[in-house]
């Protein structure tokens, strides 16, 4: 993996979390929280600024939308900007207190459209190992996983009432880090099963030169999973509090070594 | 204007790589990136087997690189040759990742990318065709026409070793290794 290839790492983790949060947010139908929108937009707009370090001249990056024709790149920056866009106008001046106004459903429509083109990117017939259904399946689980979690973690910090609300976040998040444990495996056996020369490396790369990574990702997520089991059974509502955030800590690192791995294993077909 | 190819005869490459030379020279291309690369491949089919393949951008009739460029900076001239226009390319290098073929190469120096421009100016100019096709000794390696080098004998487009040809439809034609195990 190229070092410049750490920038998406840290673009497509915290927009993707952005995005999840905010549908999740919209979904919970509670009063609209301007600082927990604020809060995704903060997150968003870093996510966006990473990954100018992406392009060799960052100076050039208006010109990234032109293509918008074909180019999902393209299609991905206008989305996400217009995200973005929506998003500040909602902090800036939707003060009505109400989740679902229009600008808020319109924000969320950019926000799933944003993640989709994201996703198309990587649908490479020339790269086995990202044109494959574990893409998508990847990149929406680290959505829902980072976007309930870190609405839990915004209650925790924010919202001393809000224990019944985050427990049933935990079971959300649950679910959704356990399928995680089903991906994996699918997409090696898939990469093992393809016969080709690109997807035998990259699964090569996954299981043996980053195999220490991605065990330590499981790992990561097996405690993410433990720590929110123990905001289910706790009664303490301080341990609950204490767990959610533990969770959305090695949950996060473990995202980072999932993202890690995504572009490490990458091997184009042919010679 | 007929989509223009290059035909490989793999029964005629000795992998001198005069190719390679030519395409350096020819197109001055700084140390480091590559537009044509002659690669040796050995395997067993009914009996051991090597060759060489030389490559560089098959001007492909569907330029995956040319869709996923965000800032339109690859086009396909009517002619079909597959051109970088350097001053609209912004370095994302996600034509890099498209191409199966790895023809388009970053240039470290000018933070653009780059590749094989099939010699378009010396075509343009009437002085000849591509620098690498010109200069192959063996004639292993051609130029012409997609529909005449399509129409020589025993071209196909798919070689074993690379990529399904329907992902690009490649501008190319291989004449294959004749069997010496029948």
């Amino acid at each position: 993996m190229e070092t410049r290839d750490w920038s998406l790492v840290i673009f497509t983790i915290l927009t993707q979390a952005a995005v999840g949060a905010f549908v999740v947010l919209q979904f919970l139908d509670r009063p609209a929280s301007r600082r927990g929108r604020a809060a995704v937009l903060a997150v968003l707009s870093v996510g966006l600024f990473a990954a100018l370090f992406h392009l060799a001249t960052p100076l050039e990056a208006f010109r990234a939308v032109v293509n918008f024709g074909s180019s999902w790149l393209s299609r991905e920056i206008v989305f996400g900007s217009l995200f973005a866009g929506l998003l500040t106008a909602l902090v800036a001046l939707d003060g009505s207190g109400r989740a679902r106004t229009p600008l808020a459903w319109l924000s969320a429509v950019a926000a799933v459209a944003f993640l989709y083109c994201q996703i198309q990117i990587y649908m490479m017939p020339a790269q086995p190992s990202w044109n494959s259904f574990a893409t998508p399946a990847a990149f929406s689980a680290t959505a829902l996983r980072l976007g309930i979690l870190g609405v839990a973690g915004g209650l925790v910090l924010r919202e001393p009432s809000a224990d019944r609300l985050i427990r049933g976040l935990s079971y959300a998040a649950i679910f959704v880090l356990v399928l995680e444990l089903l991906i994996v495996p699918l997409h090696l056996t898939s990469l093992l099963g393809d016969g080709s020369r690109a997807a035998t490396v990259s699964a090569n790369r996954l299981i043996g030169d980053y195999g220490t990574v991605l065990g330590l990702r499981l790992v990561l997520l097996c405690a993410g999973a433990l720590s929110l089991g123990a905001v289910l059974l706790t009664k303490n509502s301080r341990t609950m509090r204490t767990m959610t955030l533990a969770s959305l800590g090695v949950v996060f690192l473990s995202e980072l070594c999932g993202r890690f791995l995504f572009y490490a294993a990458q091997m184009r077909v042919g010679l | 204007m007929s989509q223009v190819a290059f035909f490989f005869d793999v029964n005629r490459c000795t992998g001198c790589r005069t190719c390679e030379v030519a395409c350096k020279v020819e197109n001055e291309v700084e140390v480091g990136p590559r537009w044509r690369k002659v690669n040796t491949i050995e395997g067993d089919q009914g009996g051991p087997f090597m060759h060489h393949v030389s490559m560089a951008c098959n001007q492909c009739e569907t330029p995956v690189c040319a869709e996923a460029c965000p800032s339109g900076a690859i086009t396909k001239r009517p002619d079909g040759i597959v051109v970088v226009d350097e001053s609209k390319c912004i370095g994302a290098r996600l034509c890099a990742w498209a191409c199966p073929y790895d023809a388009p190469q970053f240039s470290a120096d000018t933070g653009k990318m780059q590749k094989c421009s099939f010699c378009y100016h010396r075509i343009d100019a009437g002085v000849g065709g591509p620098a690498c096709a010109d200069a192959c000794p063996t004639k292993a390696l051609q130029w012409g026409t997609l529909d005449k080098v399509a129409a020589k004998d025993g071209a196909t487009i798919e070689l074993p070793v690379l990529p399904d040809a329907e992902i690009t439809r490649p501008a190319i034609r291989f004449r294959p290794m004749k069997s010496r195990h029948s």
